[in-house]
């Protein structure tokens, strides 16, 4: 693998469009990830359409500017405005906030810089080293194992998305579902087309991604208006002791470990990985009723996960097309418009493409890295941009970049109805992403269900093969541990 | 922690979420049933396209039902209990923009085709500058409209330019 990134990073140092795509890339993903209630995730839905005309190695350097870089941006805000502007930076606003209101502000935007930087390269390296290990074991496995393994990813982004499991196994079902409109691949016959030619093409997932991550977002914001919030503006000192500095060290490993670790499971997200480096650090320290008063540790742990949860997300992305999180959700719908069916057969047949996904995460890391430490003040003054601006803008957004998947007015219909539904969900407490998840999935599962039943002729073999029999017992114990769990917990208060 | 009318509402919500999930059961079970190709053709051993959805529409009602009794329990539970608390989550007042935003949407998506990007861009763009500026900031002022209309020429312009001329994307 090592000859191969070397080729693709030449080849991008000698070509000006691809280094320019992925500056304005990382700088387009600091903005948008710094400003209150535009998320990564939207950042990247609705950014995605512009890479549609771009080659897949500039679209990669686009996206993954955007994806490594709104990472961090999230944490600008949760450290100046108290909101974050990000998922995961949600545990960052518990000790970057405080400690920016000690006047400690600018000091605790470079802890996250760095803790991020950090965070990002050893994701990278549990990226580079773990993905062809897991494609390797991928290659062997048949038509059950990869229907068990879909089946697998579902059930654990029920599990770890954050509110009722069995909602978001609904939307999951839902998104199967959608998957199945259209005509189908293998006999051309349409479903649920109800008579009308639009459908018989499917429900692409790019509009749906755009409409549920992106015109959700829009709709939730303009609910009412958000009143001005206070911007702490006094960013003096960026430096930090360097005694400080050197005891963070560790924070920072087992951070970065803990979300390369989490983020590498299917659909696990940031969310979980942050959540679990921060209480890892709590329960270790000596002095634990500190956090959340403002100290360094509760940033440094939370933003070397956050970040390190980016490479472990692309790994079973990568390996088995299975969406990490959200972000990569969107990623796999990019690859599939360039032609690019993300899974083992990647790593056998496009390498070179492989190799120029490494290339690009790795650039993006260090190009945050440097615009962070030159602008941090600069990016801080992002944060007033006009609430009308900004959301007429992503609104325009969406709609221009779903018609531009397939020169289709259908889709931008599909993207408003699903920015609605994906809005109405939230509002009734029902998980979005699990809905793209299936969408994503389900080609997968019913093409790997059926083609086990035209080999095997039954449904035993699920069961008698053993890694697809250990996933399916690990998917049917996330589904209900959560229940269990709740119970066992009404029990012991009971007692 | 949730009080009594917190909970009520959710339960009541998720006897409705449940009703219309199984009302879309009910519509995609016809529209599978009317099919007749998915089902009655003989495709060898391949089990056919009508196997998948048929069995996901079973696990979505199912599901739903399950909401739906689940929710009901809730709402028996909570009878039986202390009842005090009213509902203080968000209103359905708060659903006026999101509503209005969303038919402006179709609406300048049906008109897209027909009268050219730039003209209805300009128009949606404006109109909604001002109903978010005016939502935010109050009554405007003439200076606020000024930079209305000036925000929704900038944010056509940006988008025109980067996908008609920089991406090269075929607008309407």
């Amino acid at each position: 693998m090592v000859p191969e990134i070397l080729n693709a990073l030449f080849a991008v140092f000698v070509d000006p469009t691809a280094l320019g795509l992925c500056v304005v890339g990382v700088l387009l993903g600091i903005v948008l990830g710094a400003l209150p209630g535009v998320s990564s995730t939207m950042s990247l839905a609705v950014l995605l359409p512009v890479s549609f005309s771009m080659s897949p190695t500039h679209g990669m350097m686009f996206l993954m500017g955007i994806f490594s870089a709104s990472v961090y941006g999230g944490s600008i805000s949760a450290i100046l405005v108290n909101i974050p502007g990000t998922p995961g930076a949600i545990i960052t606003q518990m000790d970057g906030y405080p400690m920016a209101r000690k006047g400690r502000a600018g000091e605790a935007l470079t802890y996250a810089l760095i803790a991020s930087t950090f965070g990002g390269i050893l994701g990278w390296l549990l990226l580079v080293m773990l993905a062809p290990l897991v494609a390797e074991l991928a290659l062997h496995f048949q038509s059950p194992e990869y229907a068990a393994v879909t089946f697998f990813g579902l059930t654990m982004l029920a599990y770890a998305t954050p509110g009722s499991t069995f909602k978001a196994l609904i939307g999951g079902v839902i998104g199967l579902i959608l998957a199945t409109v259209g005509l189908d691949e293998v006999t051309g016959v349409a479903r649920f087309d109800f008579g009308l030619a639009d459908m018989q093409g499917g429900i692409n997932i790019i509009p749906v991604a755009v409409g549920i991550f992106g015109l959700a977002e829009v709709l939730r914001n303009i609910e009412s208006s958000t009143g001005d919030f206070e911007v702490i503006k006094n960013i003096r000192r960026l430096i930090p002791p360097w005694r400080e500095i050197r005891g963070l060290w560790p924070v920072a490993i087992r951070g970065s470990i803990i979300g390369a670790l989490v983020g590498a499971i299917p659909a696990a997200g940031s969310a979980i990985g942050v959540t679990v480096a921060y209480s890892q650090e709590k329960r270790m320290s000596k002095d634990p009723d500190r956090f959340g008063t403002g100290i360094p540790e509760g940033v440094v742990s939370p933003e070397s996960a956050n970040n390190a949860c980016v490479g472990g997300a692309l790994v079973p992305m990568m390996t088995l097309g299975i969406p990490g999180d959200s972000m990569t959700a969107v990623l796999i719908g990019a690859l599939l418009i360039h032609g690019l069916r993300p899974g083992p057969q990647l790593f056998v047949e496009r390498l070179d493409f492989v190799a120029v996904v490494y290339v690009a995460l790795l650039l993006a890391i260090l190009l945050t890295l440097l615009f962070g430490l030159i602008g941090i003040r600069a990016f801080a003054r992002i944060l007033h941009a006009p609430k009308n601006v900004l959301m007429t803008a992503v609104a325009m957004l969406c709609v221009v970049g779903s018609y531009a998947v397939r020169n289709s007015i259908f889709d931008v219909f599909v993207m408003i109805g699903a920015g609605a539904i994906g809005y109405l969900m939230h509002r009734v407490k029902m998980p979005v992403a699990p809905v793209v998840f299936g969408l994503i999935l389900g080609p997968l599962l019913e093409e790997n269900i059926r083609r086990t039943l035209i080999v095997n002729g039954d449904w035993w073999v699920f069961i008698t093969r053993p890694i697809s029999l250990s996933l399916l017992l690990i998917a049917m114990f996330a589904l209900i541990y959560p229940a269990l769990r709740d119970r066992l917990k009404k029990r012991g208060e009971a007692d | 922690m949730d009080n009594y009318g917190e909970r009520r509402h959710t339960a009541l919500v998720d006897i409705g979420v449940g009703t219309v999930l199984l009302g879309a059961c009910a519509i995609g079970a016809v529209s599978l049933r009317n099919n007749r190709v998915l089902f009655d053709f003989d495709y060898g051993s391949d089990p056919g396209p009508g196997l998948v959805p048929a069995l996901l529409i079973a696990v979505l009602a199912l599901c739903s039902a399950g909401l739906i009794a689940l929710s009901l329990f809730r709402l028996w539970r909570l009878r039986a209990a202390d009842n005090t608390g009213a509902y203080t989550g968000p209103s359905f007042k708060l659903m006026v923009f999101p509503a209005g935003m969303t038919l402006a949407l179709l609406a300048y998506a049906q008109t897209l085709v027909e009268f050219g990007f730039l003209e209805t861009t300009i128009i949606f763009t404006a109109v909604w500058c001002l109903l978010i500026g005016v939502q935010d900031n109050g009554k405007p002022t003439a200076g606020h409209l000024a930079l209305y209309a000036a925000e929704a020429i900038a944010i056509t312009g940006g988008i025109y330019l980067v996908f008609a001329k920089l991406i090269q994307v075929p607008l309407p």
